[in-house]
């Protein structure tokens, strides 16, 4: 399978007055052609960021401190803000948690969308047919009316789609989606959850899924990172993450999460509270909350090993967590 | 833990919180019919002691609405709470202050529901003062009692919310509310706002100090997979009006209701092996300003049939444990 | 994250946060001596005349040189200041409170009490201050009394404006839902949980309103409605000078920095809460 995306090493910080919030620390993956990948983590963790620094969205006090992202073989920070946007909203898309805020409020949402058409040749009146096309296409019918009118006007469900129908206008082969259903109603989140499936097969992309609900990976997603404080923790395809976990991180949530039939048993959480980043450990991060640590981990920073074929998992003591079992059993 | 011995700590008797729209002048001198947001729209239910109810639904159903109307933050339109044999909508004044120690609640938002300006010491020191619940110079120790029930530390007693985390400030949360000694504890999505590997350990301290206090309490969530692991008895509310009630374990098993059914299907599993790419429901709930006639489910209703088109359907008895509000429910009765 | 699990955002002490807020303490307490101290700092006493000594320049026995009336122009910016100071502060603080409260009612209750504090705002709002402040004194009559009686029925407006909105965001916070439902009277919730929370915008304003009062009631002694002879005010030091600027423009140009001086102390200070109070917030 082809790569599309290759992030190597990606660092990005954002710099206070007194302090620099390290927010992504050194974060590597890839994205194959076709393939839905999630990127899981708590809020703080650094992946809104790390999708963001993708399209280069980072502004003051950000900015993208090191590494490399590799979308067809270009690498995405060497280029020039002009030849940025060839890539944005073009070849890749993305779609926002709070779809009220990335519409423009005072701007109606056929401009909005008309404004995606960057062929010039197009008149006004073609872009709005096509419009309505795609807007047919997410699923908001009588189209012509609806491109006359502004955002509050529609549901969250309803702007999420039209948020859609924008991004596809120009075919883009990547979709970055950062928590997309995340303040969504539950019907919704399924109705746009097959969605962005369906759309991925039509227009055939690839998608890098941000979000902080395993439910949702369950449901979308081929391959996953566990993102903390900053740092990819564990990469696994969605059948092992959810059957063989092996970081301690995976393995507590895994155990801290009600799934059905769980009423008769007592979860355990994972103790503690996230970390801070502007003071990030030297060592694992996760050591104060694991409960395999040894002294070596508040010390030494474990390096992301390759457990198995795909599998990689960043922890001193991978062995004391074989027999951990998953959510499900494989 | 299931409740032993039925004895009702809350009825709730048709309730209705009607927000009425308001009208340009012209509206008003045509006559035009004022229109109203129907948040709660005739609710009926029991609540006993000692259980852990739980109330979902999806936005706009009302049951945020439901909460507040109950404790009074709103009043409601009409109809009765009854808490412990007291009408509890109709007391006044210092009445109403006194009684409101028995009825606690805990909100969604961990960075907006403590003042920012007073230490947390001062938070549960105003609330054990103001209600006199021990004598001044227990009011040290009782601080300490509730920053151990609720495992904060001591010594940051004199520290300020923006100090705090969104989980440790729920806790504080729950120990300001239990400092004033209730009996009964409304929790507004306690842990929608915090994040995954903290949500259960608040969830596990509710369950706890429930235990221990001897709490009952009314949990809401839009968190289907939360509810049902934390609660006794769940009631489903749909448009301004509870569809089905009944125990937990039963109801998200086997539903009765066609939307409880929606709701159960649309919840994502924590499987990959199952994924479908079948839509669940199409559409959204309608708005609460144009409540559909009848069921008010129909419109979107798979099953839905004439009768369901013209008559709203009463809430009825199909087993020992589970009240539905359907003209075909899924489930006739259970064993 | 410490041992505590609490995030210890540094303590960085008050004044280190704001440069703006130590030059404006500088400046405003450097004009404090002479406010409290005039009889220590000055050189002569500020009535005196001397018809042999008008209008001459800066020197090392008349520092700031003296007026068309022989006098100290050094001593009177002295002996003025407490009189600038004065009116800088005690005009805003009447206004402050009473403009805090209304805000305070209005925007808790809403209702008829909030409609009707609005259109009466709306009708204060569209006149200018000075057109009204002169308007009043003009009617009573000059004088610092009515200086500060004009003021004073004029000033509020703006803290009732920035109070109603910043209480209009919080009433339906949650920690205002949680004091109703914890059972605390109506005036506790007001004065102890929305209060506090509330006036952050209002004392920043009050650092620059003072500016504005002293300018105002510089103004007015310069139009000679304000501060009347013999008590001296950088106002009407400076109106007195106005018709020897060409030649003698150390009259005008001493009270004018004086003015500046302090004007900028308080400005600066406004600035420097303006930044504290802000990143206090959360």
């Amino acid at each position: 399978m082809n790569k599309i995306l290759e992030v190597k090493n990606l660092e990005t910080n954002f710099f206070g007055k007194t302090e620099v919030v390290k927010a992504v620390r050194g974060v590597s993956f890839n994205i194959y052609e076709g393939e839905t990948f999630g990127l899981i983590g708590e809020s703080g963790c650094g992946k809104s960021v790390t999708c963001r620094s993708i399209l280069r969205l980072i502004r003051d006090p950000g900015k993208i401190s090191g590494g490399s992202i590799i979308y067809k073989g270009r690498n995405l920070l060497e280029l020039s803000e002009k030849e940025m946007t060839e890539y944005r909203g073009k070849e890749i898309g993305m779609i926002f948690q709070e779809p009220m805020s990335a519409l423009n409020p005072v701007l109606t949402i056929g401009e909005q969308i008309c404004e995606a058409f960057k062929d010039k040749e197009l008149t006004k009146s073609d872009k709005e047919e096509k419009a309505i096309e795609f807007l047919k296409i997410v699923g908001i019918p009588s189209g012509r009316q609806r491109l006359k009118e502004y955002p509050h006007q529609f549901s969250g469900g309803m702007k999420q789609r039209a948020m859609m129908a924008a991004v596809l206008v120009s075919k883009p082969k990547l979709l970055l989606a950062d928590e997309p259903t995340t303040s969504l109603d539950v019907t919704i989140q399924d109705q746009i959850l097959k969605l962005i499936n369906r759309l991925k097969k039509e227009f055939s992309m690839s998608v890098l899924l941000v979000t902080h609900d395993l439910g949702v990976v369950a449901e979308m997603c081929d391959r996953v990172a566990v993102m903390y404080a900053g740092k990819i923790m564990e990469i696994a395809d969605i059948l092992t993450l959810f059957g063989e976990p092996r970081h301690p991180y995976t393995i507590g949530l895994s155990k801290s999460i009600p799934y059905r039939g769980a009423q008769s048993e007592r979860l355990h959480p994972i103790k503690g509270n996230p970390p801070d980043l502007s003071n990030p450990p030297k060592g694992c991060p996760f050591e104060p909350r694991c409960i395999y640590k040894e002294k070596i981990c508040e010390e030494m920073l474990p390096e992301l090993k390759e457990i198995k074929k795909g599998h990689f998992s960043r922890c001193h003591f991978l062995e004391k967590l074989e027999n951990e079992k998953g959510l499900i059993k494989l | 833990m299931p409740v032993q011995n039925k004895e009702t700590m809350l009825k709730v008797e048709n309730l209705y919180k009607w927000f009425p729209l308001k009208r340009t002048i012209l509206d008003a001198i045509t006559k035009k019919p004022i229109r109203n947001v129907k948040a709660v729209d005739g609710v009926s239910m029991e609540i006993y002691k000692g259980e852990n109810i739980g109330l979902v639904g999806e936005s706009g159903c009302g049951k945020s609405t439901l909460a507040k109307t109950i404790i009074r933050l709103y009043e409601p339109t009409s109809g009765k709470v009854n808490f412990k044999g007291v009408d509890f909508t109709l007391l006044k004044g210092k009445n109403l202050r006194e009684k409101r120690t028995d009825i606690q609640m805990i909100f969604q938002d961990p960075y907006s529901s403590l003042n920012p300006r007073m230490s947390i010491k001062e938070t549960l020191v105003e609330a054990i003062k103001y209600h006199k619940i021990c004598k001044d110079s227990e009011i040290g120790l009782k601080v300490n009692e509730l920053l151990d029930m609720v495992s904060i530390p001591r010594y940051v007693a004199d520290r300020f919310p923006r100090e705090f985390s969104g989980g440790q400030r729920q806790r504080i949360s729950i120990a300001r509310a239990l400092a004033v000694n209730p009996e009964f504890i409304l929790a507004d999505e306690p842990v929608s706002s915090l994040d995954v590997s903290i949500q259960m350990q608040i969830i596990n301290l509710l369950s706890d100090l429930k235990n221990r206090l001897n709490l009952t309490v009314l949990f809401i969530s839009h968190n289907l997979r939360v509810v049902e692991y934390i609660t006794d008895r769940v009631a489903v509310m749909y448009l301004g009006k509870i569809v089905e009630i009944g125990n937990s374990k039963g109801l998200f098993e086997f539903p009765a209701h066609p939307y409880t059914n929606i709701l159960t299907n649309a919840t994502p599993v924590l499987d990959p092996r199952k994924k479908t790419d079948k839509i669940v429901i199409e559409g959204e709930v309608p708005s609460p300003l144009d409540v559909p006639a009848g069921c008010r489910f129909h419109p979107r209703c798979p099953f839905a049939d004439d009768i369901c088109k013209k008559v709203e359907p009463e809430m009825k008895l199909i087993s020992k444990d589970r009240y539905v509000a359907c003209h075909k429910p899924l489930i006739k009765e259970l064993s | 994250m410490n041992k505590d699990g609490l995030n210890n955002k540094k303590k960085v002490s008050l004044f280190k946060r704001s440069m703006s807020i130590n030059i404006g303490l500088i400046l405003v307490l450097i004009m404090l001596v002479p406010a409290i101290f005039p009889q220590f700092i000055s050189t002569h006493s500020y009535t005196e005349v001397s018809f042999e000594e008008m209008l001459q320049p800066p020197s090392s026995e008349h520092l700031f040189g003296t007026d068309n009336y022989g006098r100290d122009i050094f001593s009177r910016v002295v002996w003025s200041t407490r009189i600038d100071l004065t009116i800088g502060v005690l005009a805003t603080i009447v206004p402050f409170i009473t403009g805090c409260l209304l805000g305070l009612i209005a925007g808790y209750y809403g209702g008829w009490i909030d409609d009707t504090l609005m259109r009466i705002l709306d009708i204060f709002m569209a006149l200018p201050f000075m057109v009204l402040v002169i308007a009043i004194v003009a009617i009573l009559g000059p004088g610092v009394r009515n200086l500060y009686i004009a003021i004073w029925i004029v000033g509020w407006k703006y803290y009732a404006r920035l109070v109603r909105s910043e209480v209009l965001l919080i009433k339906n916070s949650e920690f205002i839902q949680a004091a109703k439902v914890l059972g605390y009277s109506n005036s506790r919730i007001l004065l102890r949980h929305v209060l506090p929370n509330t006036l952050s915008s209002s004392i920043v304003f009050a650092a620059s309103d003072v500016v504005m009062c002293m300018l105002t009631g510089a103004s007015l002694s310069f139009l000679g409605l304000g501060v009347q002879p013999p008590i001296p005010e950088w106002g009407s030091i400076i109106s007195d000078g106005r018709a020897f600027i060409s030649s003698a423009w150390w009259v005008t140009v001493f009270p004018g920095i004086a003015l500046i001086i302090l004007g900028s102390g308080f400005s600066l200070i406004g600035d420097g809460l303006s930044d504290i109070l802000r990143t206090k917030g959360r």
